[in-house]
């Protein structure tokens, strides 16, 4: 008897049992993932969401805010150490320096800023000691997660944690801001200044969404300028607590945005965009990640009217380069066993993303490409790539000195 | 409905079920293979824009997940409760199912990442070195694993297994 193997294999795979998902889980469980990560500075707000992925998953490493445990505290990286001297806010005239210093109000800890675009800057706020949690294998007993059963966030194992965030605080440039989403808001006054404060108001302005308990905060720090305070963490925060956080913004001598790699090669035409120690919103790994750069090929376009920090949606199709530096725990690809383990290496079966490990093992750089550029531009650029001592800030290079 | 979504949801309906396939011989439990694709599907849903070769993106990365399913601790230790979907145990007259659940048993018996190497290059006719990319591996390492387990087969099956692969044909002869 004599068999060929595909027909062995495909004979074994026969007669399966009817399947227990169909295409409306896999969507389900894609937004819920992806809701996940639009939330990851947050993390808090989609707690449930993705315990509810991680059971209907069983996707081992997934990212839920929560307060921490007790005992479990952390210090966010980017707290500030010193107290600047203070100023009136004023919006730099470079795109690629910060206006402010994190500060406290409270139980709320505003870190520093963490990027810069053409129209905003951004910075995290925590709550407290929250971390964003990733949970690992289920713990010994627990049964893997199936439809009928659903375990449960304390089911897990936490494989890695890092300072969680739920709120964030972007200040747009002078003449950017919209406040459209904060329509039909409650008139509110900041330093003398006016504002608007709204129940329900999403980061991104989704019209489809319809879940509450998303308040927010938009005021003028200045003449036709606006910083706008949203949440990720339904129902935490309450009105008072949103006006004593924008109380506290004041503004500092401009200083410039710093990251932790610097390029000496890229593509053709590409131009910084945007960047700092963190990704704009969806994109990013929270306080997982170190660096962001994002290059557009031919530069982007004049900063128009902006209702949302969001500056390339899911449905963009700018030809983009991203840069990423993430703690090697997050970042799920590892260089081929056998392989130089600094060389740069591209993700099999996905020719957009390539990475490079940083000398020290413990962080990773990733590129994601638009699709546009070569698996050789790619590993071009990581192989051009200089790294400063990534867990010490003062020796991070100028964003404007990180691209060639 | 966005575009994003249609184009999103045509892909799942058209592979979910060769994916499902493709994870249970990597894995050789249809539980554990089922969400080993819904976990790299929904994955998938949220870059869906940036790859541009999802077909060839979710075979490697469900065959990746399924491997690392096996790897769990819970994985193992059920493994020994029948935790696995059973299999149905009567002989049929035809003997086809006979025959299926031998085959099934002995890619069993198979470790997960040689059954992948069969699996990639036999099944989705990938070559050695995009089977070595997928699995993270040496080329040496998949050359290695092809041979053993074609042999591992034959021993298994006690049969004459016949392979044909990009690079060429393979012939494993019982003795």
């Amino acid at each position: 008897m004599k068999l060929e193997l595909s027909e062995v294999l495909k004979e074994a795979k026969a007669d399966p049992p009817p399947p227990r998902y169909g295409v409306d889980d896999v969507v389900a469980a894609g937004r819920k993932l992806q809701g996940r990560r639009r939330a990851a500075w947050g993390g808090a707000a989609t707690a449930a969401a993705v315990v509810a992925v991680a059971a209907a998953v069983a996707v081992p490493q997934l990212i839920a805010g929560k307060p921490s445990p007790a005992g479990q505290t952390a210090a966010a990286p980017s707290a500030p150490a010193t107290k600047p001297a203070q100023v009136s806010l004023s919006y730099p005239e470079s795109r690629w320096e910060y206006a402010f210093k994190g500060y406290r109000v409270g139980e709320y800890q505003v870190n520093d800023p963490f990027l810069v675009t053409a129209g905003f800057q951004q910075a995290t706020i925590r709550i407290g000691d929250e971390m964003e949690e990733v949970y690992g294998d289920l713990k010994p007993g627990v049964k893997p997660g199936v439809k009928s059963e659903k375990p449960s966030s304390e089911d897990y194992e936490i494989a890695y944690s890092a300072p969680g965030s739920s709120l964030l605080l972007t200040v747009y440039r002078p003449g950017v801001y919209d406040p459209a989403l904060f329509s039909g808001g409650t008139n509110v006054t900041v330093g003398g200044k006016p504002g608007l404060f709204k129940e329900n108001v999403y980061l991104d302005g989704d019209k489809d969404r319809r879940d509450t308990g998303h308040p927010g905060l938009a005021w003028q720090y200045a003449d036709n300028a606006w910083a706008v305070i949203n949440t990720a963490r339904p129902n935490k925060v309450g009105k008072n607590d949103f006006l004593a956080i924008a109380q506290g913004l004041t503004g500092v001598a401009a200083y410039p945005a710093t990251v932790a790699v610097k390029l000496t090669q890229v593509p053709t035409g590409y131009k910084l965009t945007s960047g700092g120690r963190a990704a704009d919103w969806p994109n990013g790994g929270g306080e997982f990640q170190r660096t962001s750069l994002r290059l557009v090929k031919g530069g982007e376009q004049a900063v128009g009217r902006m209702t949302t920090p969001v500056i390339d949606d899911e449905t963009s199709k700018v030809q983009d380069i991203r840069v990423n530096l993430y703690r090697i725990d997050f970042s799920e690809n590892r260089p081929p066993k056998g392989a130089d383990q600094q060389a740069p290496y591209c993700n099999s079966g996905n020719s957009t993303l390539c990475y490079r490990m940083a000398p020290d093992g413990k962080w990773q750089v990733e590129i994601q490409g638009s699709g546009k550029e070569s698996t050789t531009e790619l590993k071009g650029v990581l192989a051009g790539l200089d790294f400063a001592t990534v867990e010490d800030p003062t020796t991070w290079y100028p964003i404007t000195t990180a691209t060639p | 409905m966005s575009d994003r979504e249609t184009q999103f949801r045509d892909f799942v309906g058209a592979q979910m079920e060769p994916l499902r396939g493709l994870a249970y011989l990597t894995c050789g439990d249809w539980q554990v293979a089922e969400d080993a694709v819904l976990t790299v599907l929904a994955k998938l849903y949220v870059k869906w824009n940036r790859v541009d070769r999802p077909e060839s993106y979710a075979r490697t990365a469900v065959v990746r997940a399924a491997i690392d399913e096996t790897r769990r601790p819970w994985w193992r230790r059920e493994q020994s409760h029948s935790h696995a979907m059973p299999e149905r145990s009567q002989p049929d007259r035809t003997g086809a199912v006979d025959d299926r659940l031998h085959l099934r048993q002995a890619l069993r018996r198979l470790p997960p990442r040689l059954r992948a190497v069969l699996v990639l290059r036999f099944l989705e006719g990938q070559s050695v070195q995009q089977t070595a990319e997928a699995l993270g591996c040496p080329e040496g390492t998949v050359k290695s694993y092809t041979a053993r387990g074609l042999e591992a087969l034959r021993e298994v099956l006690g049969i004459d297994l016949s392979a044909e692969t990009r690079e060429g044909r393979h012939e494993v002869r019982a003795v």
